[in-house]
């Protein structure tokens, strides 16, 4: 372990800032890229399945 | 016929990538949490401090991996581009899609890490330093990509015009490689190097290894998901897409 105290990690030195804004940044965009498919799915079978209820209705 | 080719055509029908894929994205998705949760403890918590650089040099663990994936995606983005304007192969069209969407937001990623890095290291956010501007030139190829496969009110016009781009655009990617040998520059030469041994020490290294196979299992994981719901998309008049829903 390279630092001492959860002080000492978030500050890194006085680069806390710019590693943990890195990270952040990233992790941000990670999870959009990550959600925005799966919403995507699920958004298109809902409305595949209402217009399969919807042709076998008619 | 030879299986390799069988399994080729195969490959790709979007009904059997779909059906073909499903156990792999958990499969994917462990496999990038894993990694990618060792590789930062290993790189933030247990990698010693650089001597010159101090903590900052931390974001390499992200610069990297991020900025390996954004080239390689260019690869296969260019690969599926010549596959697809040859043999009009459909999955070669959803995935090419795919990739221009995951390539500009990992070249984003390596951007604006390497940015945020600079500040501390150069004294400066952005240099227009040949490494750095290339890799701007990439990101906006990549926009240039999903713009152009946007385009058309016919979806394979556009596929065909951002193909084309993508192969254009393949002339960038040796000036990205060796424009830190090219010019001098401020950026640092490469950190990894297949043939000669690399210039970094091993406990720094191995977080960066670890973090690298991450970031590839990450992509693996981004490409199946977004290619599997674009293939949903496509094909959602097909009756096997309609029986999906039970």
């Amino acid at each position: 372990m390279q630092f001492n105290s959860l002080q000492a990690l978030l500050e890194m030195g006085g680069h806390g800032v710019y590693v943990w804004s890195a990270l952040f940044i990233t992790a941000a965009i990670v999870k959009a890229l990550v959600l925005q498919p799966i919403l995507k799915r699920r958004r298109l079978l809902k409305s595949i399945a209402l217009r399969k209820t919807f042709e076998e209705g008619a | 016929m030879n299986p390799i080719i069988q399994f080729l055509f195969k490959l790709g029908s979007p009904h059997w990538f779909y059906r073909a894929t499903g156990w792999l994205v958990p499969v994917f998705a462990v496999l990038t949490l894993g990694f990618i949760s060792w590789g930062l403890i290993e790189g933030l918590l247990f990698a010693p401090m650089d001597a010159k650089q101090g903590n900052s040099f931390r974001i390499i663990y992200i610069h990297v991996p991020s900025s390996f994936v954004a080239l390689s995606c260019y690869y296969m983005m260019a690969t599926l581009a010549a596959v697809y304007l040859i043999w009009r192969t459909k999955m070669a069209e959803i995935i090419l899609r795919c990739c221009a969407v995951i390539g500009a937001s990992m070249t984003f990623i390596s951007l604006i890490t390497g940015a945020i890095w600079g500040k501390p290291t150069w004294g400066t956010w952005w240099v227009w330093d040949a490494r750095v501007t290339s890799m701007l030139v990439l990101f906006f190829i990549y926009m240039g990509i999903y713009a152009l496969s946007k385009a058309y009110e016919r979806e394979e016009l556009g596929s065909k015009a951002a193909a084309i781009l993508a192969l254009v655009g393949t002339i960038n990617i040796p000036i990205i490689y060796w424009s830190v040998d090219w010019w001098f520059a401020l950026h640092q030469g490469a950190t990894l190097k297949l043939t000669e041994k690399s210039a970094m020490e091993s406990s720094m290294l191995f977080p960066l290894l670890i973090m690298i196979i991450g970031t590839y299992c990450l992509y693996i994981l981004l490409i199946l998901l977004h290619s599997r719901a674009e293939i949903i998309r496509c094909e959602q008049r097909k009756s096997w897409v309609k029986e999906l829903i039970k």
